[in-house]
């Protein structure tokens, strides 16, 4: 793994909600740029509090209490000022484990985004939205019917949208929310094909519960256990050569 | 071994207390119809829509009355809304857990005070200041302007907090994602999916404003005339009936409950607006909407001897 100069990199990373214990406890781990980085674990291991936390909505949202450090390129993200945060966020695009497209029109979704960014002039708009939905492998489906309403679009079309939405910021890392939890094997293919194909563009992680997604797509695999970081490797050494005997169970699905 | 008492009994005895209050609202109607119903038809709408009210010569025009209660009610909105609204905004959206729990149980309690105390608060501290430094007699529709808006704020601010807190959390969550700031997630994103419950708070805090007459009666001097500018003194709808319901007699009477008539159609048209915005006009408007129409038949039958 080159984690020489890792694109994101987590430093004893803990978090906690309100008194409770924590949810993540002293994680270090570095994510290579332009690779795709699995997060598996059972339910309540804290994989998805570490994912919300890389682009600050625990803090905003949760009300998390995070200590350690998320280094973007160098820098601590939880440093950000309040007026930092929006823009760290179009660094760092989140899609979540139910699509969350906004209450209007496909179109409207799209430009939501870079509009915010201060992106103007209809032209410009319109490439930025037909590039992100080629590129979500979404525009045959949806060309026709831009101006409908996005929540008219399928389950799947709402997620590969919302992740459209994403690539229409130009974003440096997507982080995806157990993407394809609800979605048909056919959305869940066409998901993990664009992935593949955006890793030149994007550095991804992905948090999972299907192990088996987690070796079909990632470069490198972290396997979370109760919010310790159990084991972090490449994708082939982590499933074929477990050094921890808990990885080797879960992954083999005696547990979880 | 003991009584118990049959599941069906306490049903149906149960479902008899319910149905009393529509009972009641049913009775409310009829009587305000037959009361007031007769004498719309003796003088005709156009009398009785003109600006003339003088009872001792039998002139029952509510014209300045609807101006006087149009006056004080919109007043009252450009006061309460933007306020009632940025304070939703704040209680819904923005204050930590601890300002809200002293700002939610401040607005009840603005909504639990009695009228008449608004009331004596504005005479008090209100008229003077109108009073010195703006001018005129201080009673005048500004001040009851002023007074309604308060008065509407837990109407408007209660409703727009539901309607807020009705936007589910995934609209946030992704607005937030997508790199918008709080306050741009706010406005681009969470009122406008919030708009149709705004607008029925508008529309019951109209009604509220509308319907108010104590501390109406106290603040906006009640003169009958037409205003010229928010200083004059104005008379409302409610303040007619209030004001004179205790020495008429005869059509003067009939003539004060046909103004309750008005009043009636007028919250009723307001109530089923607030509904129709907010998605909800089902079982529950459809009462409301047959009550209108069992009413305004009830009207007909004693009109008509009268016509021979």
């Amino acid at each position: 793994m080159s984690n020489a100069h890792p694109k994101l990199d987590l430093c004893e990373l803990t978090i906690r909600y309100g008194e409770g214990p924590a949810v993540a406890r002293n994680i270090s781990l570095g994510i290579a740029r332009n690779s795709i980085h699995a997060f598996i674990g059972p339910a309540g291991s804290g994989k998805t509090s570490i994912l919300r936390t890389i682009n600050l909505l625990s803090i905003d949202v949760d009300g998390a209490t995070v200590t350690g450090r998320v280094l973007l390129d160098g820098q601590n993200v939880l440093e950000a000022t309040t007026n930092a945060r929006a823009e760290l966020r179009r660094k760092l695009g989140m899609a979540f484990a139910t699509p969350q497209p906004l209450p209007r029109s496909i179109y409207e979704n799209l430009v939501f985004g870079p509009r915010l960014a201060g992106v103007r002039g209809k032209a410009v708009l319109d490439g930025l939205v037909e590039s992100s939905l080629r590129a979500a492998q979404l525009w045959d489906e949806v060309k026709d019917r831009l101006t409908h309403s996005a929540l008219a679009l399928s389950g799947g079309q709402q997620q590969r949208l919302c992740i459209a939405r994403i690539i229409a910021l130009e974003p440096e890392v997507i982080l995806l929310d157990e993407p394809c939890s609800g979605l048909d094997p056919i959305s869940t293919l066409k998901i993990e094909q664009m992935m593949q194909s955006l890793k030149s563009r994007f550095t991804w992680i992905i948090v999972t519960n299907n192990t088996k997604q987690a070796a079909r797509v990632s470069d490198n695999t972290a396997f979370f256990l109760l919010g310790d970081l159990i084991e972090n490797d490449t994708t082939d050494k982590l499933f074929t050569a477990p050094v921890d005997t808990r990885t080797a169970d879960y992954i083999e699905g005696r547990f979880g | 071994m003991r009584f118990r008492l049959p599941e069906k009994v306490v049903e149906r005895s149960l479902l008899l207390v319910a149905m009393s209050s529509v009972a009641i609202l049913l009775l409310i109607t009829v009587f305000i119809f037959r009361e007031g119903g007769p004498l719309l038809v003796q003088v005709g709408l156009g009398n009785f829509f003109s600006g003339a009210w003088d009872p001792q010569h039998d002139q029952y025009g509510i014209a300045l009355m609807v101006v006087g209660s149009f006056a004080v009610t919109s007043g009252a909105l450009l006061i309460g809304v933007p306020f009632g609204i940025a304070c939703a905004i704040v209680l819904a959206e923005m204050a930590p857990p601890r300002a809200r729990s002293i700002l939610k149980p401040a607005i009840e309690v603005l909504a639990g005070i009695p009228s008449v105390v608004y009331g004596f608060m504005g005479i008090v501290v209100l008229l003077p200041m109108i009073r010195t430094h703006i001018g005129g007699p201080g009673a005048s529709a500004l001040a009851g302007s002023i007074i309604l808006g308060i008065m509407v704020l837990p109407t408007v601010i209660g409703i727009s907090v539901d309607a807020l807190q009705a936007v589910p959390r995934s609209y946030r969550e992704a607005s937030l994602a997508l790199g918008a700031t709080q306050w741009q997630t706010i406005r681009r994103v969470v009122l406008p999916a919030a708009r149709s419950g705004i607008v029925a708070a508008v529309i019951l805090g109209m009604g509220r404003a509308v319907g108010e007459t104590m501390a109406v009666i106290m603040v906006a001097g009640n003169s009958v005339q037409m205003p010229h500018s928010p200083l004059d003194s104005v008379r409302t709808l409610t303040a007619n009936i209030a004001l004179e319901m205790g020495y008429a007699a005869g059509d003067h009477r009939a003539a004060l409950f046909a103004t309750g008539i008005v009043l009636f159609v007028i919250i009723m048209i307001l109530n089923t607006l607030a509904n129709l915005a907010r998605g909800r006009l089902k079982k529950r408007s459809v009462v409301v909407v047959t009550l209108a129409a069992t009413a305004a038949d009830l009207v007909k039958p004693r009109a008509k001897p009268e016509e021979q």
